[in-house]
């Protein structure tokens, strides 16, 4: 085995529970099995389109105790609920969907917001993309709404500043500690304390209390985030970011909820500042590129900007691009529509864990398809 | 008390309990040390329910990891399939199987050694390159038996193994590192032969020293095996399945020419030491062969037991538990789904597909692929691809996005190699070769 140091930690004892309004394990299945057929019945009745509807509805209460020879005596009960509907279409043999998810730490009160005007949205959004076009290919001007910019900001350097991938030889950003990484309109949170958020907790598991870090403050690269085993070893504070999926398994070096600061502009101010470009928006998943420095992207629709005004209607797209250049050429950031979205990540393609990923509006220059 | 009296006291219904017990060794290495070696044994129960109902059945299904929770359990599956709406189906009878290996000597005489010799090899090979590096990597071995029983009185046992392996190698020059991040299932150690294995991904890791961004344009592609695997199996597979049938979804129809005649595709579950082989499938029915599309024309959909039920039909062996971990999977209900996905091989070798290229690109590894199963587009950044000019392999390919539709890929093949590959796709089995398409979408910074 390799020989490693680890950080001293601070003996904790806590015994904490994420208050909720309505706790999920108190509502009978058949009540949470009405809301979900409620939410079916209402999409599916909206479109004469609509071949299949998906209501996905979860809720969990994650307990975990650690005691350790510090003397650590910690206990956190961290309830996560979520419910998802996807609504697909078809027309000519052409099928299509999209899609819309609420959840968080929180309770059965969540679903509440999953709204009558968002399920029909949602059945809106999904007929359209039955006359949506591909994106045109190449380097281009894009928007970017603020779930995708949560999937930007997990990509980029959430899984970039995950510091066993430093000690491993295995992180282009090893040697840019405290230089120029981004726009500086760009500055970044991890922060497994985020009220609500899907990837929040207490403590993490190796003990360390919750907090916010700055890893990236206009566009400096401040902070890798670690576990007692990097911090020690990088000579770096800890910041409460060492997670296991279960205790089967091992424990990394993860993130919680990543996300951007508001900016100056308004998200209408941006499309009417664009003369030719891409909105993204709906994120559906991404994925790092821990050494080359690269990123992808997905999200489930989009539309043409032209002359400032957004135009035809545009089928999945994915973003690709250097991790530097797409950070660098960040040129607006909203100061609306702030939210951080739920996840599920995985350390490659294993370990999943429950995250949180968002921001605002942001403006950049980057390759789509 | 036997598990089948359990079972017939908490449920008074039909049931079927899928009995997974695993033994694993998971090493996870840095450079040439171990960063954590973690030995497992498990054993998990995965109990469905079925109430018939005058408009249906109640389905129900929930887990356990002990054998006292297995009454109560039951009962939780037996509450769900009363307030579960569901079309009746039967559970399978006992029926012949085909009799089929799915083991590894090697990793079932001791899977810990299996596992050391592995990763001691792979660090080995390294170690002797003096412009590489092992920055991380993982060796697992597992023994899984498996055991269906049901309230037909169907009961059937097999014990298979699997070997995982990923690794992430860095290969340095001047014009700095590059990386190749593969990911790999197989069911015995000698589809993955470090030896083998490791030099040809170095290799291509090294393609990429000297590299550049890729043009916007549609050009002339050619798949690696694993990437065909991550294009088709979740989309074909997906299209050829009675359960997008049901729901409007698929895009075939028994007859109807849905690509190139060069294509011709096997759901096969009982493909030699495929990573979904086995004599039965998650419900308890044989797998078999079963032909999807032959010369491009679709042919027939892949049953499960539910649809086959619904839908009159045969059973195809086709209810497949679709959890991403190999021992994990009695935390899942079956769903209908394939089991190894074969792609029927050309005639041309590797060098041949090459050699008919006057400009194009070989991909060996995207970002992730991941496609759409409704509607099979997909788009990935291009981490690992090689130029083709004038028939032959040139500079490196990194950067950019390849973008496309698996189904509209499917009518513009212009070439199959002649010597498939076991490959996967997380939980997937795919058995492919190399294959080459004309006009695919790639885009660049240019």
């Amino acid at each position: 085995m390799l020989s490693t140091k680890l950080a001293l930690l601070q003996p904790i004892t806590v015994d904490k529970q994420v208050p909720v309004k309505k706790n999920a394990q108190d509502v009978p299945l058949e009540d949470k099995l009405q809301k979900v057929r409620e939410i079916f019945n209402l999409a599916r009745s909206l479109d004469q389109r609509i071949v299949d509807v998906r209501v996905d509805y979860s809720d969990s209460v994650l307990d975990r105790t650690l005691a350790s020879s510090v003397g650590t005596a910690a206990r956190q009960a961290i309830p996560r609920t979520r419910i998802s509907l996807t609504v697909i279409v078809k027309e000519n043999d052409v099928a299509d969907y999209d899609y819309i998810q609420v959840g968080g730490t929180v309770g059965y009160e969540v679903v509440d917001d999953l709204s009558e005007d968002m399920i029909r949205e949602t059945v809106k959004s999904a007929v359209e993309q039955l006359k949506a076009m591909p994106a045109p290919p190449g380097l281009q001007t894009v928007i970017l709404e603020p779930s995708v910019v949560g999937t930007v900001c997990h990509e980029s350097f959430g899984h970039g500043l995950e510091a066993d991938q430093a000690l491993r030889g295995r992180s282009y950003l090893k040697e840019m500690l405290g230089k120029k990484v981004a726009s500086e309109l760009v500055t970044m949170y991890e922060d497994a304390s985020y009220g609500g958020g899907f990837g929040s907790y207490y403590f993490d598991d190796d003990g360390v209390p919750a907090k916010r870090n700055t890893i990236v403050e206009k566009g400096v690269l401040v902070s890798f985030i670690h576990d007692i085993e990097s911090a020690a070893t990088m000579n770096a504070s800890l910041t409460a970011n060492s997670r296991t999926q279960n205790a089967a398994r091992r424990r990394f070096i993860r993130m919680t909820n990543t996300y951007a600061k508001p900016g100056d502009w308004s998200m209408e101010d941006m499309v009417k500042d664009t003369k030719d470009g891409v909105l993204m928006m709906h994120w559906q998943y991404g994925m790092e590129d821990p050494l080359g420095g690269g990123m992808q992207v997905a999200a489930n629709k989009g539309y043409m900007i032209k002359n400032g005004e957004k135009t035809t209607p545009l089928k999945s797209i994915t973003l690709t691009g250097r991790v530097l250049d797409v950070l660098g050429n960040v040129d607006a950031v909203s100061k609306d529509g702030f939210m951080v979205d739920a996840g599920i990540c995985g350390k490659g393609s294993e370990d999943f864990v429950p995250v949180g990923s968002g921001g605002t509006w942001w403006r950049t220059k980057a390759v789509v398809a | 008390m036997s598990i089948e009296a359990v079972l017939d006291r908490a449920t008074r219904s039909q049931w079927e309990v899928y009995i997974q017990h695993a033994e694993r060794t998971d090493l996870q290495l840095r450079g040439q040390g171990i960063e954590a070696a973690i030995e497992e044994e498990d054993t998990g129960y995965g109990v469905r329910v079925i109430i018939p109902r005058s408009d249906g059945a109640g389905v129900g299904f929930a887990s356990c990891n002990s054998l006292e929770e297995l009454e109560a359990t039951a009962r939780k599956a037996q509450d769900l399939a009363r307030v579960n709406r569901s079309q009746f189906f039967e559970l399978p009878h006992k029926k012949k199987l085909a009799s089929v290996t799915v083991a590894d000597r090697r990793i079932l005489r001791d899977h810990r050694a299996a596992a050391t010799d592995y990763a001691e090899a792979a660090q080995a090979i390294v170690a002797d390159q003096s412009d590489a590096t092992l920055t991380f990597g993982k060796v697992r071995t597992y023994v899984v038996d498996t055991q269906i029983l049901n309230s037909h009185g169907l009961s059937c046992k097999s014990m298979g193994t699997y070997v995982y392996v990923e690794m992430s190698f860095k290969v340095e020059s001047r014009n700095g590192p590059t990386e190749l991040w593969p990911t790999r299932y197989a069911r015995r150690i000698s589809d993955l032969e470090p030896t083998k294995i490791i030099p040809r991904w170095l290799d291509i890791a090294r393609t990429c020293l000297k590299r550049h961004s890729p043009k916007t344009e549609e050009t002339t592609v050619i798949f690696s095996p694993p990437i065909v695997c991550d294009v088709f199996v979740p989309t074909l597979g997906y299209h050829a399945t009675a359960d997008a049938l049901e729901q409007s979804l698929s895009q075939f129809k028994p007859g109807m020419k849905v690509g190139s005649d060069r294509l011709s595709v096997t759901d096969d579950g009982l493909y030699p030491y495929g990573l979904r082989t086995n004599p039965f499938d998650d419900e308890g029915q044989p797998q078999q062969r079963t032909r999807i599309i032959d010369k491009g024309i679709f042919k027939d959909y892949l049953y499960d037991q539910l649809h086959a039920h619904t839908m009159s039909h045969k059973p195809t062996g086709n209810g497949i538990r679709p959890h991403g971990d190999v021992d994990e999977r009695f935390q899942v209900a079956p769903a209908n789904t394939t089991t190894n996905l074969s792609i029927e091989p050309g005639d041309e070798d590797i060098h041949e597909l090459i050699a008919n290229v006057k400009e194009g690109i070989m991909i060996y590894q995207g970002a992730w692929i991941n496609p759409d199963e409704i509607t099979t587009r997909f788009g990935a950044e291009i981490r690992s691809a090689q130029e083709i000019v004038d028939g032959e392999l040139g500079e490196g390919i990194v950067g950019g996005t390849i973008s496309g539709s698996a189904l509209d890929l499917i009518t513009k093949i212009s070439g199959i190699s002649d010597n498939p590959e076991i490959v996967s796709a997380y939980q997937f089995g795919c058995v492919a070769p190399y294959m080459r398409f004309d006009k695919v979408q790639i885009s660049g910074p240019s």
